[in-house]
């Protein structure tokens, strides 16, 4: 074994010394219009097809035998260019490439990038970009990421709401990453809108399953987002304004192509507004009314110190703010709810084939309920902080391997749902302290190609999480009385868990556009989002691993065809997928305790599995464009200590779900868009029997059948929206949105309730199960734009 | 600024705006239960009243859930006694028309009905001392409970402190059995009021309790409030009316808000609906309880439903193959008159 493993190394290391001499031409790919990296960039001599993508930094490395070459850079969106090359020694050449029309047209027909879908080596990847988001039909004239990703297979929201459920996943199993910092509640008002101001993104990009190496801590999926890097040519204003909320957004160069900036915030004026009107109400009960809203500022500071090192620092904060008090102010409730990130970048390109990138993270995600009633009060608070330190290389060794290696440390603390109640001269504390967590990840991985036709992507991670102090862990006997007290001082252990985590991706190309792709992962997941509810709430409690709580693991095997057609104007494919899950959490049968006892002994442990198919036929490019996406699967959870230990669907399984978007574009001042949505009903837990208790005056009590074995109606919708397009040159943009959200005013179930009425004592006491439709069909206008 | 005023309340509308409708269900009934709704009090006979569970989502005919002829036995490990089914009807108005009474508690009326055997005889007491309609009656339903009949040389059993008690249920081939003690007496200090500014005919009543230090002993408790112009006991705290003193884990001196049952009358404020109103005694209901009755009812009180936003809540019981609870109470009261 020892010595396949040097022969290995030694191939790998020294295969460039036995072949032709080689050179390596590297660089970067930038937008001609704003200086902008560009990620995903295909790189490749023209000859040969042979060539590599750029990285999230717009960074290549292309190694080639001595020779006179021509390269070719192409990128969706910004056309290509040819670079001829005499490749007598290592080169460096960094192109822009700019976004005309004609470009964009030609690049429909460029074989290579039309290809990527089948060529490139990693399943369940989708990307989407910007102008997609803001031209498809919105609810309330908001663009929203999280809602376009719901229209891809494998990916499903909750009903009308914005969770991101991905291949049976939880919302907590996500990886959501905005400039590398991950975000813990990606919703807006209560979730029905996301975190992720279109104007500052840039790149969007999902993973569904074969989660590389350099990815970890989420069984899940991974949410790449980039944000925008500022302009580096010249100043633009873009931004929007919509039935609920306006963006504004400025970005220039501070020192033209040397130091960028960009600045965007998004508000939901219409709450704000609206609560002021109220406000200013003569009837005391309307002038106590408060509306919802939110805000968003996003910020980036690009700084090229040279064509070697560059530095990037961002910032983002949100908050959502729910305000409710009474005429004379003796009752009051907030719920201020958001996360705050900030991210230092330092990018740093040791030579042409190695490219390094150290980052470091902070991030704070809070919740509160403040609460008053007379003289009571009561403060909830939950929520982490995070402090990261990520540092990653690139390295091009010969023209046949990308290798990727790299660490990350994170040092979590939780705050895991702490009450205090005052009593004018009485404060009443919960006895449930912070914990504390550190997260390490290491790993490695290479990309290369076996032959013409194989391509393997493999990698390894090796992750560490401790639970430490300063904190106690308070065992109770079964009657209640505290049992025993352990307590840590900072740095002490109460667990530590380690994870070794192979992953594996493998492209087969069986004809020029078909190909077969496979991926392999295991995933551990250390930290976990606690949810009673299907929609994510600002309440809900992120907690540690501990020595109760294992390390959630996830395995996921896919597969599947893709094929192009009609010069890859026509993509197809169909993935299959399976995922086994272990450690998942629940709250038990019974409701949480308005005890102090510590929440994880609330918790209960099982197993997760989910598998299925998706389908995707997606049109591009011409007047008339497109997806339809289908998936068929099933996800289910066996817990010991639910449903008497027997196999349940999970809440987010959906047995059908598809997708169909269209559009039309007959001139180039107008787009039609529709998108049609139809899934399985959610499943619910329902009441069947029930009982009185209460003596005369009885109380009803309900009993429950088996979990989640009923089904709410299907959910099924048909959004249309028309975009008269104004101004679209030169980088200049103006469109107007007109969108209608439930076209046919769809009555879909958002949950369901028993309405009771009548009275016990002269049996006129009835039960009524009573859907809840939330959003009707609403008509909605905005306007965006960029100059 | 009012057509713009208008506009913008219109678009909040309409945007706020949700419907609903009745859902149609269709799913198969769960196999009906013995369900027991039972207590023994400190100083009084055990009672119980036994029902079955039924489907849901057919015309609720509570009458017919009820078990009759159930062999029904409550045992303290040394003296078993035989509970004896009795019923008689309910009037809805009977809570108010007590409450209106000074001299005759439920207590005594339930004495008075005992020995009924036939719905005239109970018609006769009802119309003489409450001048209830015949119409009113024959409207409201009958009400069974299984008791201890004070027969003279039966054997008796009273509710005592630190005391367990096993129920015992045969009914045909089905049976349950439950076990509950009543627990060891956790008082309160004393009771306080404090005007509103806001409805100054109205009061805050708050509970002061001490704790000792290490004060997570296992204590559990139920609190409502009675008052003497309403003394059915209310059970309605939005914050919920059984705590553990865990809850309380860390502090000593305690204040907690005492709500009374809702007064919707108009007149009363909204900040007052829950208050108390002067020239009135309000009586804090403080029951010790064990766990099993502090699961049962948390988790009674806290079933979330099928709400987007909460879990629904499958019922805790300390009944052994059933549903429902068989609670011991050590009730305590404390009062205090608002001038």
């Amino acid at each position: 074994m020892k010595n396949i493993l040097l022969l290995a190394m030694v191939s790998f290391f020294t295969v460039g010394l036995f072949a032709q001499e080689k050179f390596t031409i590297s660089g970067y790919v930038r937008s001609a219009s704003d200086g902008e990296d560009l990620y995903g960039a295909n790189v490749f001599e023209k000859e040969s097809l042979k060539g590599v993508s750029t990285n999230f930094y717009g960074f290549y490395s292309l190694t080639l035998p001595k020779g006179i070459y021509t390269i070719k850079f192409s990128s969706i969106g910004y056309g290509f260019k040819e670079v001829q090359v005499v490749l007598d020694a290592n080169k460096t050449v960094t192109v822009e490439l700019g976004a005309t029309d004609q470009q964009v047209k030609a690049v429909v027909v460029t074989r290579k990038k039309a290809d990527a879908n089948v060529d490139q080596v990693q399943t369940g990847v989708v990307e989407i970009d910007t102008r997609t988001v803001k031209e498809l039909p919105m609810l309330m004239g908001e663009p929203d990421v999280i809602k376009t990703l719901q229209l891809l297979p494998g990916v499903q929201g909750a009903g009308d709401g914005n969770g991101l459920y991905v291949r049976g996943g939880g919302p907590d199993q996500n990886l959501v990453l905005l400039d590398n910092a991950p975000v813990y509640n990606t919703g807006h008002l209560l979730g029905f809108f996301s975190v992720f101001n279109a104007d500052a993104v840039k790149d969007i990009k999902l993973i569904k399953g074969g989660v590389p190496a350099q990815y970890g801590g989420r069984l899940s999926s991974v949410l790449d987002v980039k944000m925008k890097e500022g302009n580096m040519k010249k100043y633009k204003f873009s931004g929007g304004i919509g039935i609920i909320s306006a963006r504004l957004t400025a970005e220039g160069p501070i020192v033209k192509d040397k130091v960028s900036f960009i600045a965007s915030g998004r508000i939901s004026y219409i709450g704000l507004i609206a609560t002021e009107v109220l406000r200013s109400n003569k009837d005391p009960q309307l002038s106590s009314l408060s509306v919802p809203w939110f805000y968003d500022i996003n910020a980036k500071l690009n700084w090229k110190i040279s064509e070697k090192d560059r530095v990037f620092v961002s910032a983002y904060t949100g908050q959502d703010i729910m305000n409710f008090s009474n005429a004379t102010g003796t009752f009051k409730l907030k719920i201020p709810y958001g996360n705050t990130l900030a991210t230092l970048r330092w990018n740093h390109l040791f030579n042409s084939k190695l490219f390094m990138s150290t980052t470091f993270v902070y991030n704070n995600y809070k919740a509160s309920l403040e609460g008053q009633f007379g003289d009571l009060s009561f403060l909830y608070n939950s929520g982490i902080e995070n402090f990261s330190l990520k540092g990653g290389l690139d390295f091009y060794p010969n023209d046949n391997h990308e290798v990727k290696f790299g660490y990350d440390y994170t040092f979590h603390n939780f705050t895991p749902g702490v009450t205090s109640f005052n009593t004018g001269d009485t404060v009443l504390e919960s006895d449930i302290t912070s914990k504390y967590g550190h997260e390490v990840g290491l790993y490695i991985q290479d990309e290369t190609d076996i032959g013409t036709r194989v391509k393997i992507n493999f990698g390894l991670r090796g992750s560490m999480f401790a639970n430490t102090g300063p904190s106690d862990r308070t065992f109770y006997k079964p009657t209640g009385e505290i049992d025993s007290v352990v307590s840590k001082t900072a740095g002490e252990s109460f667990a530590t868990y380690f994870g070794i985590e192979p992953r594996v991706n493998l492209r087969v190309k069986i004809l020029e556009d078909l190909s077969f792709k496979a991926g392999f992962n295991l995933i551990n997941q250390y930290i976990h989002l606690v949810s009673q509810s299907t929609s994510t709430l600002p309440t809900e409690i992120w907690v540690p691993s501990t020595n109760l709580v294992k390390p959630e693991i996830g395995l996921q095997a896919s597969g599947g065809f893709f094929k192009n057609w009609f010069d890859n104007t026509l993509e197809t494919s169909v993935e299959g997928y399976y995922k086994k899950m272990w450690n998942q959490i629940e709250y038990g049968n019974h409701p949480v305790s308005n005890n102090n006892t510590e929440l994880e002994d609330k918790f209960v442990f099982g197993e997760g599995e989910s598998y299925g198919a998706e389908f995707l036929i997606k049109k591009k490019g011409g007047k008339f464009n497109g997806w339809i996406g289908y998936t068929l699967s099933e996800t289910t959870r066996t817990f010991p200590d639910l449903n008497d230990g027997k196999k349940f669907k999970s809440k987010y399984d959906r047995t059908h779900d598809l997708s169909v978007v269209l559009m039309y574009s007959p001139h180039k001042k107008w787009k039609f868009n529709a998108t049609f949505i139809y899934g399985t009903g959610q499943t619910t837990t329902l009441p069947v029997n029930y009982y009185l208790t209460g003596g005369e005056n009885p109380d009803i009590v309900y009993e429950y059948g088996e979990i989640n074995s009923h089904r709410l109606p299907a959910y099924h919708r048909l959004d249309l929206g028309i975009n008269f397009i104004l101004l679209d040159k030169d980088d200049r943009y103006s469109a107007i949105n007109l969108s209608v959200f439930n076209a046919y005013n769809s009555q879909n179930p958002y949950f369901f309730y028993n309405e009771t009425s009548g009275d016990f004592t002269k049996g006129t006491f009835k039960v009524t199960p009573t859907q809840v439709t939330l959003f009707p069909i609403l008509p909605s206008i905005s306007w965006n734009f960029k100059y | 600024m009012n057509t713009l005023k208008i506009l913008i309340m219109l678009t909040v509308g309409a945007y706020l705006f949700s419907c609903t409708k009745e859902l149609q269900i269709d799913v198969d009934p769960l196999v009906a239960k013995i369900v027991v709704d039972g207590k023994i009090e400190i100083g009084q006979m055990p009672q119980v009243v036994l029902r079955h569970s039924a489907y849901l989502y057919d015309t609720l005919d509570i009458e017919s859930t009820y078990i009759h002829d159930a062999t029904v036995n409550v045992s303290d490990g040394t003296v078993d006694v035989q509970l004896e089914e009795i019923c008689y009807k309910l009037y809805s108005g009977l809570d108010s028309l007590l409450t209106n009474n000074d001299t005759l508690s439920q207590e005594e009326l339930f004495g008075l009905l005992i020995f009924v055997q036939t719905e005239e005889e109970m018609d006769e007491i009802y119309k003489s001392y409450y001048g209830v309609s015949a119409t009113d009656l024959e409207e409201s339903l009958f009400f069974c409970i299984y008791v201890v009949l004070p027969i003279p040389g039966a054997p008796t059993m009273f509710g005592e402190e630190g005391k367990t008690y096993t129920l015992t249920v045969q009914n045909g081939t089905e049976s349950v059995s439950a076990i509950t003690t009543i627990p060891e007496k956790f008082e309160v200090d004393s009771l306080s009021y404090t005007p509103i500014p806001e409805a100054p005919d109205y009061s805050e009543v708050f509970i002061h309790l001490t704790f000792p230090l290490n004060n997570v002993l296992g204590h559990y408790i139920q609190y409502g409030s009675e008052t003497t112009t309403n003394p059915t006991p209310y059970y309605g705290m939005r914050t919920g009316t059984v705590y553990s003193d865990a809850s309380f884990a860390g502090s000593t001196n305690l204040k907690l808000p005492l709500e009374g049952r809702k007064k919707e009358s108009e007149g009363v404020p909204i900040i007052a609906q829950r208050l108390f109103k002067s020239q009135d005694t309000v009586t804090l209901v403080w029951k010790n309880i064990d766990k099993g009755t502090y699961d049962f009812i948390f988790s009674t009180e806290n079933d979330g439903g099928s709400s987007p936003f909460s879990s629904p809540s499958f019922i805790i019981s300390n009944i052994e193959g059933g549903l429902g609870s068989w609670a011991g109470f050590n009730v305590n009261y404390a009062s205090v008159y608002i001038p």
